[in-house]
């Protein structure tokens, strides 16, 4: 066999492994490489941006510059070098902008239907719920289906792009309102080379009529994704949100530095559901995306919800605390996280909870599972202030070890200020069970996938919390992450 | 531009020092340790493993060496915590031989600076010391005067020693230092308590030092009793080593000082070896009390166990931070630690940090930590029973404190701490 | 059907089967019984491929195929089925999808392809109405919370929907109360026939007046020290092991 068609059996067999890690040829539209403030307005200018968001670009890029890379983290990768990556990077087709999918660039149409992101507006079918969906490709929202649908219900879904020529004064109002563009380096990087994102507003009293959705993907070369989502629920709205990622395999780490904010006034709910499944790298830690992510929500209005779902199995280095602001009186946050670190990944996420409004409420169930090398730790803040009257607090947090190579970490913090607010927290450490997996065994499963029954067993309570399309695809997800780690 | 000092080095300059007479490994203990405080100054909230307790106003207190008291005007000591202990007696960290009763235990208790030369306190004093927090780096560089406690192998220290530790700071802000060493051989065992006491008024910085060995198969009972006046500062640094087998059993209560950091840095060295740390805190008015333990499984089949439980009361503002660390080596690990914490007032505070950092894989570990008020149940059914209100909260609260001191193994050792809690508390003759 | 020849097996080092020889052909019982420590459980354990259970020497077929070298899944490919003494609790898992996997990895090892998700569904339903177990229990996480008599009702339940060649009832009586017993014995008699052979593993007696075996053999010291007809066990349970064991030592 020749060297390249080895090559090609290799990656078809790795592919197997990794089902997203395909490029697609598409020929696109960058930056020149390196960051600079020209850098910076040369996106605001592509963008045909306002003179106020490019001098809050220039704002957090000055402070960003000013800032350190944070090291409290338990990670460990070489500096990253923000001048060796291209920060914009358009599909050329996408260039006039596409009115209706007829004019999306077909070959953009067939990755996606690779990756099973149904991008037709089909008809609905008996049982089978239609989703809106917003894509972005690299730097840019190519798609966004069901808008009319959804604009009849008088609800906003759009690229954030678009957001800022047809909505500036909602999203000057609340950009940076739930996280400062310097609250933190990766936010304040963000914060200056946004490129795009989703947008969505739900009016006062609406139920969002379907599923949102957004699907990021990575696929030039040394590009960094840096996508910033707003979400405002009005008064007594709902909207289910749900967030999804690939990328393709390189050997080289790209940067994905993203920033989601959320807003919910009184008696709002918005329930945000992420699988991230960025390329993890290779088995010996080759290559992979470093996530870098700030998701913060403000439960501005009294009784007002947020629930944060998150199934983290990608990224060769995952940093990602999705936070709850407690602010409004009656007011809830709920973290449901499931973290695989398999092979040689990374993985430092968990939650904040602040709890600020009376009889708040907040509670945290996190599922983390090591194997192979990886280290795989929770970080968590659960904090009472004085106003925090008769607050409650419950977090749950378990890890699995499969193998002993592994490491399992447990970062909480507790810090109350309230004699009436309660909080509990409980946190458990253990291999999987030698019992467990036998009698499976037993029952003639095999050992794979006798490892991603138990494991979707131990991660239950957080994926029965994922929309139902969503749950059936993070099970399997579950079992592929874990494939190679026993025997 | 010129760097900035590091926080209250200067504070501490003069009372660092050069000391004729002792031997070289010790004058460069005192050298390095002193070099990394000047490097990193007192801990602050900066500092990750003190980010609840900043020692900012240790560094304008403007602490004095406490001079050699042998004057001290010492009457009516308490009367010992245990029934026939020997007791070594300090004041203001120095001990004072004609206040102490050593007898039957001289061959085992002396004062640290007479066998300084010795081996075993060499390597006790000097193993590991880039591990240990800069406090303690501070006290092998100001150490004045301690304790050397050894019990040879096989063998019991014949009564329970009681060390006292008295201060008397007068008018003027005093600082000491005291050092302790405790090497326990193979299969041999002792009980140590300490007991820390002061006045009121009067400030002063305690800040002490023990490095202690727990041999294989041996069993050390350490019990503390912190009662320290209401202007004192207490920080104290354990570090323990534990072989094969061995037990560490310790205990504290902490009851006094304005600002009190209590740390246990316990590594299980040995196979099948155990460490059990407990602690029971009660602060009122602007007390801080800091209880920070960090265990390390290093061999296979080691278990810890920790209960801490604090009642804060007033402005007070309770901190745990528990850290626990399996290496990769250390299977069947069986560690679990607790912290919880009662607030009684709407300005307590209580903030806590139990981390576990694993790396194998066959273990059984765990925390839980809970803070809150106290429960109306237990309150209600004491008061269903006739129980005044205010009669039936203090019970609540000494059954929520006692409850920690029950992993403590010895029970004389247990009853004698638990007396001085309801001293406290105002529950005397409770049991 | 299954034959142990001169088995010997260690656990931790240390050997607890000794040389064990037994034959069950294809449509009988067979019952092993023995005081505490024999090996009973060793046996079960040795034979289903518990990781930890050495096999030092000796030979264990079943239907002819070896069983010794391979893993456990494949040994339930082949048809051994254990009904296991303590079932194992799996939280999280509905017994729903815990028999689905079972049932189609087993198929699909044996070549025979996986059941649509309507004849698995007819297949359940009938085992359960046979067994006259409420559909309830499948929704449950695998044997989380459940009492003994559930659990062991759940062994026998997926015992009669994987349609093993070979049952091995490991203790099935311990924690049960006399009505429980003989709900889990009318499901384990349902399950006998021609072709299936059984091994039912008891301390006590009491177990064999439900299911009366063939044959009984007395497990001591980690082999069979005695056999005969279903008399023996009465005569176990009149003397106790004392006499069996007593002529072993003379």
């Amino acid at each position: 066999m020749s060297a390249t068609a080895e090559t090609v059996a290799d990656v078809e067999r790795l592919n197997e492994k990794y089902k997203y890690g395909f490029v697609t040829d598409i020929e696109a539209e960058n930056a020149p490489k390196g960051l600079n403030e020209d850098t910076v307005r040369f996106i605001s200018a592509k963008k045909n941006e306002p003179e106020w968001l490019l001098e809050w670009r220039l704002e957090a890029y000055r402070r960003w510059l000013e800032m350190t890379e944070p090291d409290w983290a338990k990670l460990g990768y070489p500096p990253i070098d923000y001048q060796d990556a291209y920060y914009y990077s358009a599909p050329k087709s996408n260039e006039n902008a596409p009115e209706s999918l007829d004019d999306v660039d077909p070959e953009l149409l067939r990755t996606y239907e690779k990756l099973g992101i149904p991008l037709r507006e089909q008809e609905v079918l008996a049982g089978v719920k239609n989703i809106a969906v917003d894509v972005v490709f690299d730097s840019v929202s190519v798609a966004t289906t069901f808008k009319k649908k959804l604009a009849e219900a008088g609800v906003i879904f759009c690229s954030i792009s678009e957001a800022i020529q047809e909505h500036p004064e909602l999203v000057r109002k609340y950009m940076g309102a739930v996280v400062p563009r310097d609250d933190n380096y990766f936010a304040a990087l963000n914060s200056a080379v946004f490129t795009d994102g989703s947008f969505v507003y739900i009016p006062k009293g609406v139920k969002c009529p379907m599923e949102l959705s957004t699907y990021f993907r990575i696929n030039a070369e040394n590009t960094g994704q840096f996508e910033r989502t707003l979400i405002i629920a009005e008064e007594g709205s709902y909207v289910s949100y749900l967030e999804g990622c690939t990328a393709p395999m390189r050997d080289e780490n790209q940067l994905h530095a993203a920033v989601v904010e959320l807003v919910t006034h009184d008696d709002a709910e918005i329930k945000y559901s992420t699988v991230q499944n960025w390329y993890p790298g290779d088995e010996n830690g080759v290559g992979g995306i470093y996530n870098f992510v700030t998701k913060r929500a403000l439960c501005a209005g009294d009784r007002s919800k947020v629930s944060w779902t998150q199934v983290e199995t990608g990224s060769a280095i995952t940093w990602k605390y999705p936070s709850c602001v407690l602010q409004g009186d009656d007011s809830q946050g709920e973290f449901y996280s499931v973290a695989i670190a398999n092979n040689m990944q990374q993985a430092d996420t968990g939650t904040k909870m602040i709890h600020m409004g009376k009889r708040t409420r907040s509670r945290i169930i996190s599922k983390g599972i090591s194997a192979g090398k990886a280290q795989n730790s929770y970080r968590g803040l659960v904090k009472m202030l004085p106003t925090a009257e008769k607050a409650r607090n419950y977090t749950q947090c378990d890890s699995l070890l499969i193998g002993d190579q592994c490491g399992a970490h447990t970062f909480p913090y507790i810090e109350s200020q309230n004699r009436s607010a309660r909080v509990e927290h409980e946190a458990t450490t253990s291999k999987i069970s030698e019992d467990q997996l036998f009698y499976c065994r037993q029952r003639g499963i095999g050992e794979e996938e006798a490892v991603a029954l138990v494991v979707n067993g131990f991660c239950r309570e957080v994926l029965q919390q994922l929309p139902m399309e969503f749950a059936v695809e993070a099970q399997k997800l579950v079992g592929i992450s874990l494939e190679g780690s026993v025997g | 531009m010129a760097a900035k000092e590091p926080l209250g080095v200067s504070a501490f300059a003069p009372a660092f020092r050069e000391r004729s007479g002792e031997p070289e490994w010790l004058g460069g203990l005192r050298r390095d340790g002193f070099a990394r405080f000047s490097e990193t100054g007192l801990p602050t909230n900066r500092d990750e493993a003190w980010k609840y307790t900043s020692l900012r106003p240790i560094a304008r207190a403007k602490y004095e060496a406490a001079p050699a008291n042998d004057d001290a005007d010492i009457s009516d000591l308490p009367a010992r915590m245990l029934d026939g202990s020997a007791r070594a007696v300090f004041v203001n960290g120095r001990l004072a031989p004609s206040l102490s009763d050593l007898s039957g235990v001289s061959g085992a208790v002396s004062p640290l600076n007479d066998i300084l030369d010795e081996d075993w306190v060499q390597s006790l004093l000097t193993a590991d010391v880039d591990g240990a927090q800069v406090m303690y780096a501070l006290n092998a560089a100001l150490f004045d005067d301690g304790l050397a406690i050894r019990v040879p192998d096989g063998e019991t220290l014949s009564r329970p020693l009681e060390i006292l530790y008295v201060a008397a700071p007068g008018d003027r802000a005093l600082m000491w230092h005291p050092r302790m060493a405790v090497d326990i051989g193979a299969n041999a065992s002792a009980t140590i308590i300490e007991r820390h006491i002061g006045p009121a008024k009067g400030a002063y910085l305690a800040n002490h030092g023990a490095d202690i060995r727990v041999a294989d198969g041996a069993k050390l009972t350490h019990a503390k009793a912190q009662l320290e006046g209401g202007e004192g500062r207490h920080l104290a640094m354990s570090r323990v080593s534990i072989g094969e087998n061995a037990l560490y059993d310790n205990f504290v209560l902490t009851l006094g000082a304005a600002l009190s950091r209590n740390e246990v840095a316990a590594k299980l060295a040995g196979a099948d070896s155990e460490v059990r740390l407990n602690g029971t805190y009660r602060l009122d008015s602007r007390q801080h009390a800091d209880h920070s333990s960090r265990i390390d499984h290093s061999a296979p089949g080691t278990r810890s166990r920790q209960v801490y439980a604090g009642a804060i009361g007033d402005n007070g503002r309770g901190v745990f931070q528990g850290h626990i660390v399996v290496d990769q080596i250390a299977q069947q690990t069986d560690g679990h630690q607790l912290n919880r914490a009662l607030l009684l007032s709407d300005h307590a505070e209580i903030d806590s940090k139990p981390v576990l950092e694993i790396y194998a894989d066959d273990v059984k570990c765990s925390h839980g930590a809970t803070a809150g008020d106290i429960d109306d149940d237990q309150l209600f059914y004491l008061r269903a029973r006739g129980i005044p209100a205010e009669q039936a909260r203090m019970l609540v609260v000494r059954g929520f404190l006692a409850d920690a001191a029950e992993g403590m193994g010895d029970e004389a050792v247990r009853t004698a701490l638990l007396a001085e809690l309801d001293a406290a508390l105002g529950l005397e003759g409770l049991q | 059907m299954l034959e142990i020849n001169d088995l010997h097996v260690d656990v931790d080092g240390k050997q607890i089967i000794n040389g064990l020889t037994l034959t069950v052909p294809a449509g009988e019982v067979h019952a092993i019984m023995g005081p505490n420590g024999s090996g009973k459980s060793t046996l079960s354990y040795a034979l289903a491929g518990r990781d930890g259970y050495e096999t030092t020497s000796g030979t264990a077929t079943l239907g002819g195929s070896d069983l010794l070298d391979l893993d456990p899944e494949e040994r339930a490919a082949l048809g051994l089925f254990l009904a296991f003494q303590y079932p194992v609790e799996i939280p999280g898992v509905a017994g729903m999808t815990f028999v689905k996997t079972a049932i189609n990895a087993v198929r699909t090892a044996r070549g025979e392809g996986e059941l649509s998700a309507l004849d698995f569904l007819k297949l359940v339903r009938a085992r359960l109405k046979d067994l006259n177990i409420d559909e309830a229990m499948l929704k449950r996480p695998v044997n989380s919370g459940f009492s003994g008599g559930e659990k062991k009702r759940n062994e026998v339940l997926q015992m009669a929907l994987l349609e093993p060649k070979f049952c091995i009832l490991d203790e099935t009586d311990s924690g049960l109360d006399i009505d429980a017993l003989k709900v889990v014995s009318d499901g384990v008699n349902r399950l006998r026939g021609p072709e299936r052979g059984m091994l039912v593993i008891t301390h006590y007696q009491r177990l064999l007046d439900y299911i009366k075996p063939d044959k009984v053999h007395v497990l001591a010291k980690g082999r069979i020290v005695k056999t005969g007809g279903p008399e023996l066990a009465l005569e176990l349970e009149e003397n106790g092991y004392g006499d069996v064991l007593a002529g072993l030592a003379a």
